[in-house]
């Protein structure tokens, strides 16, 4: 029903309704509308080098929703330099078309109903053919129109290997696109190519797009067999593509060629199987044969093209012994020679890879370099981050000044000074620790360590009912809990992906970041950040402990019903690409600006205008002029709502101001630093030349209670908010996440009631403990 | 024997799967299949997972996966 499209296609042949269809008919691609602009797919498995090739094809410059560890969301940009107009899409790793975890479900559902791309660019590591090959031939026999983009030539050759991509366009029949990072490449080339794969893949040059029905048809169909028979047409196409690097000193032997069929009938894998490679799979819908043979005599298997006679290059000849492995193609960590259970690992690809995961694995030192890497990331994000931060501060705290001298002094201008400007100081003030979170996590995740890390992880997670899997949500907890929810997608199971849910919040993520900040500056001696440093380490590592500690608790109550297991690729060890970091990083900056940006400006000057109003002596609608006529904040309309908050936030040692900043931070935590500035005024007092946080902790200090006069901030009132943020869940964004993720409103009540919940009531008894201690 | 008795170092090749039928297909998809040549590479710093060369790449299996993959020395 859905013929491959074909390159050279014959007018009037083959043609089925829906591909005769006009193309307005086609469901357009992402981004709405009907557009002309073809869009093309990048598909692969993880760390095949799609987002090399992305970046390469869109110069970088691209929308995401992506977070580190985390790559749910699609990234889309526009085609660059590639001599026509095109919209590319990223896609997350997916190793087959039927999913074995959410997120690859995500992947496939996307490709058959939301994003319909009009040209997949399948992208295969060279090191792995076989392995990669297997989603090209599934998405060729779907019907998708694709292409093959050939990446990691450069590691193979290390081994003295190379893929003959002619070969291999010739037999998987489709244009092979290789691609060298060391060679620059040649964008306009590229461009044409897709730009003319594009146009006979479109419907009315006689391609046609694969939809629901075809998938699920082919889906039911796929089974055992059909693996098999992929695999062994695989194997075959892997054997034959295969040649020595050009290079002369390759492996320093010759490699006999023999005849095809000698070749195939002496192989393990073929004999095994005990099929012929002509037998190849059949398609689940007898239609979807290949409709027409191009008449050249070659032989089919499998969509497979075999060339009769072609130049089957095997393993060193006359060294097959009976139990001799295969030598794999470009056989990365393959053991040359199998005898008596030792291996000798040489020339391979891989081997420097396996070099450092033997000590990346090892007991001593892997368990070692596990935990200084997770301590160097905590704590750089705030030894490394403190001179930025007070550089940006203290410039805000200029530019407020500046501001409310250049303007006129008006309310207009203080709400700009001091609502905007302020608030979107508090925002940038912890950009450098977010870049900081954002890039040391991207750059492990670039070089393959947070596979070493979710494997080496794996037995004790999977004690507390979680997965080696819930690693990186985990960590992405850190940045920020939405999109570690979205990367807990990733484990199978479905009781440890929402007990990894279900703890996540409690992972200090980055918009605690502030509010620890400043609590612990206020708490921790000046001139030595090493404390602080230390104490923030702590509140890291504590959440991490109460996680575990949840997540314990639930998995001796509730069991685990369905079977767990852990299986994931460890993809090649390598030296993480700064720019590709970089840029990404950037772009999850700039996301995180963007967003949280809006809120805490909204909330900033929804909350000047209530602490400012109502306007005392004046009608209404007209403002007063000067800044001492502003209403008290004591008779402000925030300080009514604070006095009926007053009775619940006293225990916990705020008054109503405090209570007030407190509930803003309910809309996003890190509001809670410029709702302090706000209620407490610090633009009434304080050394205008003083950064934002240094006046609002110079105020802190000073201000106290309206009836008893006691200070309101003292060492247990702080402890006492610092575990109120610590536990609570305050982020309603997360409880609509975790709503969705988990399938149901019950985990994301449970979460939000609970922890909130938990957090006052232990609040409240650090504060009157540590009181009746006699801590201040 | 079974993936899980390999010793570290040691190679096989693939003979089958015994698990039920979605781990199988996914393993097998994964490039689990017969006649593939498999290494035990190392083990991991708690004893399990254990990680596995095959086709180019490294696999990290549970013992308790690994115990339904068949193979021959």
């Amino acid at each position: 029903m859905h013929p491959r499209p074909d390159l050279n296609p014959t007018p009037g042949t083959d043609r089925d309704p829906i591909s005769a269809a006009p193309r307005e008919s086609k469901s357009s691609p992402a981004a709405g509308a009907e557009t002309e602009e073809p869009l093309i797919a990048l598909v692969g498995s993880a760390n095949s080098g799609k987002t090399t090739l992305f970046n390469l094809l869109t110069g970088s410059h691209y929308t995401t929703v992506n977070y580190p560890g985390a790559t749910v969301e699609f990234a889309l940009g526009q085609g660059k330099g590639l001599g026509f107009k095109c919209r590319i899409m990223d896609t997350p790793g997916l190793t087959s078309l039927i999913p074995a975890s959410l997120d690859e479900k995500v992947t496939v559902d996307a490709l058959f109903t939301r994003n319909k791309p009009d040209l997949i660019v399948a992208v295969v590591d060279a090191n792995q053919l076989s392995r990669h090959l297997y989603l090209v031939k599934q998405l060729q026999d779907l019907g998708f129109n694709l292409i093959i983009a050939l990446t990691m030539s450069d590691l193979l050759q290390r081994s003295g290997r190379a893929v003959d991509a002619k070969k291999l366009s010739e037999m998987m029949e489709r244009p092979v696109l290789p691609l060298d990072p060391r060679r620059k490449e040649k964008l306009p080339q590229i461009g044409s190519l897709l730009q003319q794969t594009c146009r006979e893949g479109r419907t009315d040059a006689g391609g046609s797009q694969p939809d629901e029905t075809a998938y699920r048809a082919f889906a039911s169909a796929m089974n055992d067999e059909r693996v098999m028979q992929y695999y062994a047409a695989l194997d075959l196409v892997e054997r034959l593509v295969a040649k020595d690097a050009g290079d002369g000193k390759a492996s320093g032997k010759s490699i006999p060629r023999r005849e095809e069929q000698e070749s195939v009938a002496g192989m393990p894998g073929t004999a095994d199987t005990d099929r012929p490679v002509s037998g190849g799979p059949e398609r689940g819908d007898p239609e979807n044969i290949r409709h027409k043979e191009s008449g050249t005599g070659e032989i089919r298997s499998g969509g497979i093209k075999e060339t009769s006679g072609g130049s089957g290059e095997v393993l060193p000849g006359g060294e097959i012994r009976k139990d001799d492995i295969r030598r794999p193609l470009h056989g990365a960590p393959a053991p040359q020679a199998v005898a008596d259970g030792k291996v000798v690992f040489a020339g391979s690809a891989r081997a420097r890879s396996d070099a450092a995961d033997r000590i990346l694995l090892h007991p001593v030192w892997g368990l070692g370099i596990f935990l200084l890497a997770m301590f160097a990331i905590f704590t750089s994000i705030f030894w490394l981050a403190t001179p930025f931060m007070d550089g940006i501060d203290t410039g805000f705290g200029w530019a407020i000044e500046g501001i409310k001298r250049l303007l006129p002094d008006s309310w207009a201008a203080d709400l700009f000074a001091d609502g905007a400007i302020g608030g979107i100081g508090t925002v940038v003030v912890f950009l450098p620790q977010i870049l900081i979170l954002f890039f040391t996590m991207g750059y492990l995740e670039d070089s393959g360590y947070l596979a070493r890390g979710a494997a080496l992880v794996d037995k004790p997670l999977s004690k507390i009912g979680l997965n080696g899997k819930s690693f990186v949500p985990l960590l992405s907890g850190y940045a920020c809990a939405i999109p570690a929810m979205l990367a807990a997608r990733t484990i199978p199971n479905r009781y440890e992906r929402n007990l990894t849910i279900f703890i996540i919040p409690l992972m200090s993520c980055s918009a605690r970041l502030p509010v620890y900040t400043l609590l612990l500056a206020f708490i921790t001696p000046r001139g030595k950040p090493w404390i602080g440093g230390l104490a923030l380490t702590g509140l890291y590592l504590s959440g991490l402990v109460l996680g575990a500690a949840v997540s314990t608790i639930i998995s001796k109550f509730i069991r685990n019903k369905e079977p767990s297991g852990f299986i994931l690729e460890l993809p090649a060890l390598r030296r993480p690409m700064l720019r590709v970091v970089a840029i990404s990083t950037y772009h999850k900056a700039q996301q995180y600006l963007r967003k949280a940006g809006l809120t805490i400006v909204a909330i900033s000057a929804g909350l000047w205008v209530l602490t400012h109003t109502p306007i005392q002596t004046h009608a209404p609608g007209s403002a007063p002029t000067a800044a001492g006529e502003y209403v008290a904040v004591s008779h402000s309309y925030a300080a009514q709502l604070g006095h009926v908050l007053e009775p619940v936030t006293r225990p916990m040692g705020l008054d109503w101001r405090g209570g007030v900043a407190m509930i803003c931070g309910f809309a996003a935590r890190e509001v809670f630093v410029s709702a302090m500035a706000l209620m407490y005024r610090i633009d009434e007092g304080g050394n205008g030349s003083d950064g934002v946080a240094d006046r609002l902790l110079a105020r802190m200090s000073e201000v106290r209670f309206e009836d008893t006069g006691a200070r309101i901030f003292t060492v247990s009132t702080v402890l006492g908010v610092i575990l109120f943020f610590m536990i609570a869940l305050q982020c309603l964004s997360t409880v609509a996440v975790a709503k969705v993720e988990s399938g149901g409103w019950r985990l994301a009540a449970a979460q939000l009631v609970l922890f909130t919940g938990a957090a006052y009531v232990l609040a409240v008894a650090l504060v009157q403990g540590l009181r009746a201690a006699g801590v201040p | 024997m079974f993936l899980d008795h390999l010793r570290p170092g040691q190679g096989g090749i693939v003979q089958g799967i015994e698990a039920d039928a979605s781990l199988k297909l996914h393993l097998m998809e994964l490039g689990f299949v017969a006649g593939s040549p498999i290494v035990f590479l190392m083990s991991t710093p708690f004893g399990d997972p254990n990680v596995y060369a095959l086709r180019g790449t490294s696999i990290a299996l549970r013992k308790s996966e690994a115990k339904c993959i068949r193979v021959r020395i």
